[in-house]
C-alpha cells in the first residue's frame, strides 16, 4: 500500500494522511476490543468529521462535480461501520484511495488545461502597442504648406507627405474623425486648374458636422478658387480665404461646424515668387465618441454602416443622421434564376468611390445573390474593404504582384483562380470591374443566356457589354448577336475554359500583358465567339484608371447605352448557337433592302428616314486583316474605331434610326456572296495624316 | 489468533482497496468524459446530454443550419443498430445514445448551404448557450497567389452547464471533398472553457468525402446522419488533411521560373487527366494509394505536377493488393507497359495511358522501415528503395483529394536527399535515389513471370 506512488505531486500530501490512518489503523488491529468499542462509538462520529472537512473541499476546489460524486460514494460507505464493524478499517483505506484518486484527477485536469495549449494558434505576439486612449484626448496637429512640399502629422505621425516635384498643386483636405483622430478621406483639389474648386465645395459639404478639417496649400491653389468656395471657407472659420491669393501658403484646421484650431498665411511678395513656408501648430481636443456618431436604430446593418461612417468620409449621405441612403436594396428576385448559385467576382483596385458606386448597382440589380460575390481588392487598401464591408459583401486582398498591366493580370488570375476554389461546384463565374453599372436586369440576362455556353463548344463567353452599343447605334433590348471578339466588361467565363486552357499559360508576372488582350489572342481564343446583347448590360463609368483618361472616356465610353427596361425576354436565344446562327443571319441577308452605295455613308441621308426596317451595305475588305474601310465607317458612325470589334464573319450588326443595318466586309466575308455583282463595296480612305484628326469627330 | 489474523487482515484489506481503487478510477474514467456534474443531484445527469443536444437542435432548426450528427461515439453506438432504429423512435423516448455521460455531442455544419448570420450567437444566449466561436485563415484562398480574406468560421462549440456541443464546419473543396479547419485558440481566448483536448475534432485539419445524409430520428431527436455509417467512422480516423506548402511553392518559383511552354501545359493537363483515372480507377478496388516520388515531389515543393518528369507515379501497400488492378486499368483505358517483380516480391505495374506513364509501386512493410522494388529489365537486376515508415495523410493536387506520406519530408529526403529543393531533369531511377540499393538478380528461370515489358 505504502509503495503505491499515484502521481510525484500526490506525495507531500498522502504521506501525512496516511501515516496517521496507518497508525490508528494498526493500533486497531493490535487491540480489538478496543477496535470494536471504537468502531461502535467514535468511529461514526470520526468519519462525520472527515465527511464535513471534505464538504469544504467543494467550495475550494473548481471542479465541484467531482468532489460531490464522490461525496455520493461516501455516503455509500457510510453504512459499512454500521454492518460490520471489523470493515471499518477497510473504510479507513478507501478514504486513503479516494484521497489519492482525487489529486491524481486534479493533476490530470492540470495536464489537459497544459495540453490544450497545442490548440494555441502560432501567432507571434505582435500587438502592436497602442497609446492608451483614456490618458489623452489631445491631438497635436502639424500642418507644413510651401512651394514644393506639402506635410501634415497627426500625433507625430505623418498623415501627408508630398514632395513630389510636378504633382499635387493644389489645396490638400484631410479630414480626421473627431472621437478617435483616424484619417477618414485625403483629398487634393487642385484649385489652380478650373471646375477643381466647385469638386471641393461639394466635397466639403458632404462631411459630416464636427469632423476635423486640415487644409494645406502646395505650390498654387487660389488661381481657380472662386467666390463660392472661398465664401465656404470662411463660413467654415477661415480668416483670410476671401484674400487668398496667387502663390500665398496657408493652412487651416477647423472643426466643421465648430471653432478654429489655428490659421497661418503668408502672402506672396511678388508675381514669381511664392510665399514663405507656414508650419502651423496646435491640438485639437477629442470629443466622446457617442458625440461623433448617430443614433440609428440599432440592426446588423446599421451597425455595419456605423463602422464605416466612423472610418471613412466623402460617400453622401450614407452617413447622414437624419436620412441616411440605404445600403440594402433587395430587388425583386428573379423566378427560374440560373445564375443563382454562379459566383460573382468583382475585380477591384484602390478606387473606392467606383467600388460604392459599382456594388451599388450590383445589388439593385434583379435576381442578385449577395452571397455569391467576393471583391478582389488588387493590394493592402483599407477603403475598398471598408466599403465592401458597408454592403456585409465578401472581400479579398491580394499582395499585388508585378507592375502596370502586368500587376492586372495577375490581380485577375489570382482572383478567378480563388473564384473557382471558393465554390468548387461552379461551372461558370460572373467577371465584373470596379468600374462598372450593371443593368437592372442583367442576371435576368445572363439567366437567359447562360444555358448556351454549356451546349455550343464554339462560344469563349457571354458578355454585357456590345463594343458597337451607343446611344445611337443600338436600339433594341431583346436582341442578341455572335461577335468574334471578347468584349469583356461583365462576362460570363466558363470553369473549364478557364481551368482547362488559360489558367495553366496564363500570362506570367514578367510579361507586361493586357489580360484582355491576351484573351483576345487567336491562340487563346481558337476562333470561338461570344454572346452579346445590342443593348449592353454594363456601363463603363471609369474615368480614373490604368488605360483611361477623361477625354478617352469622353469619346468611347460616354455615349455608351445602357438598357433600363426591366424583364426583357430575349428573342429566340437558341439561334445564338453555332448553326443557327448562320440560319438566323441567311434569313436577315434574304430580307434586307440594298442601301444606295453610290451616296456617302457618313451623311446623314444615307439611311432612308424609315423604322424598323433592315438595310444591308458592303464595304471593301480585301483579306481579313483590312480593315481601313470599317475604320474609317466607324469614326464617321461615332463608334469603337480603335480595333476591330463586334463583327461576326465580317459581318457588323447595329442600329442607325431604328433600321438594324447590316455591313457586310467583301469580298472576304462569307455573306458577301449575296451581293448583286453591279454593286461595287464602299471603300473609305482615311484622311491624310496631317489633317489630323477627323472633322466627323467633332 | 489477533496475530495470525492480522497478515490475513492486511491482505484482504491490500486486495479489497486494489479492486476498489480499480473501480475507482475505471468509474471516473466514464464520468470524465462529461464534464462536471453540478447538477448531478437535481436532474438526471443522463438527461443532461439528451437536453443540450435537443435545445441545439432546436436552435439550429430555427436558423436553418444545415447540420448533421458527426459524434464518432454516439454513431459507433449506432451502428449494430442502424436496421432498428426506426422500430425503436416509435417505442418511446427512450434514451439510448445521448445519455452516455458524455462532455461533447459533435455536428458537422455544411458551410455551403449556409448563410453565415450573426444573429445565430444571439438567440444561442438566449437559449442560455455559452458560444465560442474560432476562426481560421480560409485555404481556398491560399494557393499560389498571395491572397487573404476575412477569416472564416471553422468551429462553434454552444455550452450549457455541464454538456457542450461542438459543430465542425465543412467547407467545400475543389476535388470534390469536404474540409474541416484545426481548432485552434487566439491570445485572448478562455483556455479552460471545454476541456478542448478531448474534442473528437479540430486536432488537425481533415479531409472527408461529402457523404450521403439520412433523416433519422435518434431518442425521439430529428437529424440527419451520414447514411454510411461505419464507411463515415472509417474516414474519421485517417482524416488527417496537410495543406501544400504554398509559401515555399512561392519562393520556388521565384528561384526556379515555372515552365509554361506548350508541351508542359500539355504534360500537366494529361497527367491530371491519368491521375483523376487512376483515383478512380484505385477507389473503386477498394484500393488506397498515395503519391510518390516524382508526383510526390512535384506535390510537396512547387504543389503542382513537374512538367520534365513525364510520368505520374503512386505508391500503394502490398497488403490492399487486389489481383484485378491490371484488368481494371485496361477497362479504363490504359495498357500494360509492364509489370516487374511478383506479389511477394518488388512488384511494380506499369500503364501507358496516351503521352503519360503511370508507375505504381507497391510497398513492403518491414520492422523499421518499408521499401519498394526496381528491376533492370535487360539484366533482371534487382534493386531495393528504403523508405522510413510513414501514415498517410490527404492532401489537394490538380483539384483532387489524395493522399500523400503524412512524413512528407522524409519521405521525399530518403528519395531524393537533401537537395531535393534543386530541380534535376536527368534523372537515373537506379542510381539517382538517395535511398536505393542493389537487391540481387531474379533468378533467371523466373525471368518470364518477373520480368514482362509489353
Amino acid at each position: 500500500m505504502q509503495s503505491w506512488k499515484p502521481n510525484p505531486r500526490a506525495k507531500p500530501f498522502i504521506p501525512r494522511q496516511q501515516r496517521s490512518l496507518y497508525l490508528t489503523w494498526k493500533y486497531k488491529l493490535t487491540n480489538q476490543r478496543a477496535v470494536r468499542r471504537f468502531c461502535q462509538t467514535g468511529a461514526v462520529l470520526f468519519l462525520l468529521a472527515m465527511y464535513v472537512l471534505l464538504l469544504c473541499v467543494p467550495f475550494l476546489a473548481p471542479q465541484t462535480g467531482a468532489v460531490l460524486f464522490l461525496l455520493a460514494m461516501y455516503v455509500l460507505l457510510l453504512c459499512v461501520p454500521f454492518l460490520a464493524p471489523q470493515t471499518g478499517a477497510v473504510l479507513f483505506l478507501l478514504v486513503t484511495v479516494i484521497v489519492n484518486i482525487k489529486l491524481i484527477l486534479d493533476t490530470r485536469r492540470a495536464a489537459i488545461e497544459e495540453a490544450a495549449q497545442e490548440y494555441d494558434e502560432a501567432l507571434p505576439n505582435m500587438e502592436t502597442p497602442r497609446r492608451p486612449q483614456s490618458g489623452r484626448k489631445v491631438l497635436d496637429i502639424e500642418v507644413y504648406s510651401s512651394r514644393s512640399k506639402v506635410h501634415v502629422a497627426v500625433d507625430g505621425t505623418t498623415v501627408l507627405e508630398d514632395e513630389m516635384r510636378e504633382q499635387g498643386r493644389g489645396i490638400h483636405v484631410i479630414v480626421l474623425n473627431q472621437a478617435t483622430g483616424h484619417v477618414m478621406a485625403k483629398r487634393i483639389f487642385d484649385t489652380y486648374s478650373p471646375h477643381e474648386d466647385e469638386a471641393m465645395v461639394l466635397f466639403l459639404n458632404m462631411v459630416t458636422r464636427g469632423r476635423v478639417l486640415i487644409f494645406t496649400v502646395k505650390d498654387e491653389g487660389s488661381f481657380h478658387l472662386k467666390e463660392a468656395a472661398k465664401t465656404l471657407l470662411k463660413e467654415l472659420g477661415s480668416q483670410v480665404s476671401l484674400s487668398l491669393s496667387w502663390r500665398d501658403m496657408w493652412t487651416l484646421v477647423v472643426k466643421k461646424g465648430g471653432r478654429v484650431y489655428g490659421e497661418k498665411h503668408s502672402k506672396s511678395p511678388a508675381l514669381s515668387t511664392w510665399g514663405d513656408p507656414v508650419l502651423l501648430k496646435t491640438e485639437v481636443q477629442l470629443t466622446a465618441s457617442e458625440d461623433a456618431e448617430c443614433l440609428w436604430p440599432d440592426t446588423e446593418m446599421n451597425r455595419r454602416r456605423k463602422i464605416f461612417c466612423s472610418k471613412v468620409e466623402g460617400y453622401g449621405s450614407i452617413c447622414s443622421c437624419k436620412d441616411p441612403a440605404p445600403i440594402e436594396f433587395n430587388p425583386d428576385p428573379l423566378s427560374e434564376n440560373k445564375v443563382y448559385d454562379v459566383p460573382v467576382a468583382v475585380i477591384a483596385g484602390n478606387r473606392p468611390n467606383y467600388l460604392y458606386r459599382m456594388l451599388r448597382s450590383l445589388l439593385s440589380a434583379q435576381g442578385v445573390n449577395p452571397h455569391m460575390i467576393t471583391v478582389f481588392i488588387d493590394g493592402y487598401y483599407e477603403e475598398p474593404m471598408d466599403v465592401v464591408e458597408l454592403f456585409g459583401l465578401k472581400g479579398v486582398q491580394h499582395t499585388p504582384i508585378s507592375i502596370k498591366n502586368a500587376r492586372v493580370s495577375q490581380h485577375y488570375k489570382a482572383s478567378l483562380t480563388a473564384t473557382f476554389n471558393l465554390h468548387p461546384d461552379a461551372q461558370f463565374a460572373i467577371v465584373l470591374e470596379e468600374d462598372l453599372d450593371i443593368s437592372v436586369d442583367f442576371f435576368s440576362f445572363l439567366s437567359q443566356t447562360v444555358h448556351l455556353l454549356e451546349e455550343d463548344e464554339s462560344l469563349y463567353c457571354i458578355s454585357a457589354w456590345n463594343d458597337q452599343g451607343y446611344e445611337h447605334t443600338a436600339e433594341d433590348p431583346a436582341l442578341l448577336y455572335r461577335v468574334e471578339s471578347m468584349p469583356g466588361l461583365g462576362w460570363v467565363l466558363k470553369k473549364s475554359l478557364y481551368k482547362d486552357e488559360l489558367e495553366p499559360k496564363w500570362p506570367t508576372p514578367e510579361k507586361l500583358w493586357d489580360w484582355d488582350m491576351w484573351m483576345r489572342m487567336p491562340e487563346q481564343r481558337k476562333d470561338r465567339e461570344c454572346v452579346i446583347p445590342d443593348v449592353s448590360r454594363s456601363y463603363h463609368f471609369g474615368i480614373i484608371g490604368l488605360n483611361m483618361n477623361g477625354y478617352f472616356h469622353e469619346v468611347y465610353f460616354k455615349k455608351h447605352k445602357l438598357n433600363t427596361v426591366p424583364n426583357v425576354q430575349f428573342k429566340k436565344v437558341d439561334s445564338l448557337k453555332n448553326d443557327a446562327y448562320e440560319t438566323e443571319i441567311q434569313r436577315l441577308l434574304g430580307e434586307a433592302e440594298l442601301l444606295d452605295h453610290s451616296k456617302n455613308p457618313c451623311e446623314d441621308s444615307f439611311i432612308p428616314d424609315t423604322e424598323g426596317k433592315t438595310y444591308i451595305m458592303y464595304i471593301k475588305m480585301e483579306q481579313e486583316a483590312d480593315s481601313t474601310a470599317w475604320t474609317e465607317l466607324a469614326k464617321c458612325l461615332h463608334v469603337w474605331d480603335l480595333d476591330v470589334r463586334g463583327n461576326h464573319k465580317g459581318l457588323w450588326r447595329l442600329f442607325r434610326k431604328k433600321n438594324h443595318i447590316l455591313v457586310v466586309g467583301s469580298p472576304v466575308s462569307p455573306y458577301s456572296i449575296k451581293k448583286p455583282a453591279q454593286v461595287t463595296p464602299i471603300h473609305l480612305e482615311p484622311p491624310p495624316k496631317e489633317e489630323g484628326a477627323a472633322p466627323e469627330q467633332t | 489468533m489477533p496475530r495470525i489474523n492480522k497478515s490475513v487482515i492486511l491482505a484482504l484489506l491490500t486486495v479489497t482497496s486494489s479492486v476498489f481503487l480499480l473501480f475507482q478510477l475505471y468509474y471516473y474514467k466514464q464520468y470524465l468524459s462529461k464534464d462536471g456534474v453540478r447538477n448531478f443531484n437535481s436532474l438526471s445527469a443522463n438527461d443532461a446530454q439528451w437536453q443540450v443536444v435537443k435545445k441545439f437542435l432546436d436552435l439550429v432548426g430555427r436558423h436553418n443550419l444545415p447540420v448533421y450528427l458527426i459524434d464518432p461515439l454516439t454513431l459507433g453506438l449506432l451502428t449494430p443498430h442502424t436496421q432498428q432504429l426506426k422500430e425503436s423512435d416509435s417505442k418511446g423516448p427512450s434514451c439510448k445514445y445521448f445519455c452516455a455521460l458524455r462532455e461533447f455531442t459533435t455536428f458537422a455544419l455544411l458551410a455551403k448551404l449556409w448563410k453565415y448570420d450573426s444573429a445565430l450567437a444571439r438567440s444561442a444566449a438566449e437559449k442560455g448557450f455559452e458560444f465560442l466561436e474560432l476562426r481560421g485563415k480560409d485555404p481556398r484562398l491560399a494557393g499560389m497567389d498571395d491572397l487573404s480574406g476575412t477569416e472564416i468560421p471553422l468551429h462553434f462549440i454552444f455550452k450549457l452547464q455541464s454538456h457542450a456541443v461542438h459543430l465542425v464546419v465543412f467547407y467545400e473543396r475543389s476535388g470534390n471533398y469536404l474540409w474541416h479547419g484545426p481548432l485552434r485558440l487566439k491570445p485572448n481566448m478562455d483556455r479552460k472553457f471545454v476541456p478542448f483536448r478531448k474534442l473528437d475534432f479540430g486536432h488537425q485539419a481533415g479531409a472527408y468525402d461529402r457523404p450521403e445524409l439520412l433523416l433519422t430520428s435518434i431518442d425521439g431527436l430529428e437529424m440527419r446522419i451520414p447514411k454510411n455509417v461505419s464507411r463515415f467512422l472509417g474516414e474519421v480516423a485517417n482524416s488527417r488533411f496537410l495543406e501544400c506548402r504554398y509559401k515555399e511553392a512561392r519562393a520556388f518559383y521565384q528561384l526556379y521560373p515555372d515552365d509554361t511552354s506548350q508541351e508542359a501545359v500539355q504534360f500537366r493537363k494529361n497527367a491530371k487527366t491519368l491521375l483523376h483515372l487512376a483515383a478512380r480507377t484505385l477507389s473503386s478496388l477498394g484500393m488506397r494509394f498515395w503519391l510518390s516520388s516524382g508526383t510526390c515531389l512535384g506535390w510537396f515543393r512547387q504543389c503542382s505536377v513537374i512538367p520534365h518528369s513525364k510520368d505520374v507515379d503512386l505508391g500503394i501497400w502490398i497488403k490492399d493488393y487486389r489481383s484485378d488492378i491490371i484488368p481494371a486499368f485496361q477497362r479504363a483505358g490504359l495498357s500494360l507497359k509492364h509489370k516487374f517483380g511478383k506479389e511477394e516480391d518488388s512488384l511494380e505495374l506499369s500503364f501507358q495511358a496516351q503521352d503519360v506513364k503511370l508507375d505504381i509501386f507497391f510497398f513492403y512493410e518491414e520492422e523499421d522501415h518499408v521499401w519498394n522494388g526496381g528491376t533492370q529489365a535487360k539484366s533482371g537486376k534487382k534493386f531495393k528503395y528504403m523508405f522510413p515508415k510513414f501514415t498517410l495523410c490527404w492532401t489537394e493536387l490538380v483539384e483532387l483529394k489524395v493522399q500523400v506520406p503524412c512524413e512528407t519530408m522524409d519521405y521525399i529526403e530518403a528519395n531524393y536527399g537533401k537537395s531535393w529543393n534543386v530541380p534535376v531533369k536527368t534523372w537515373d531511377w537506379k542510381s539517382s535515389p538517395a535511398n536505393v540499393q542493389e537487391n540481387g538478380v531474379w533468378p533467371v528461370g523466373e525471368w518470364d513471370e518477373v520480368i514482362q515489358v509489353y
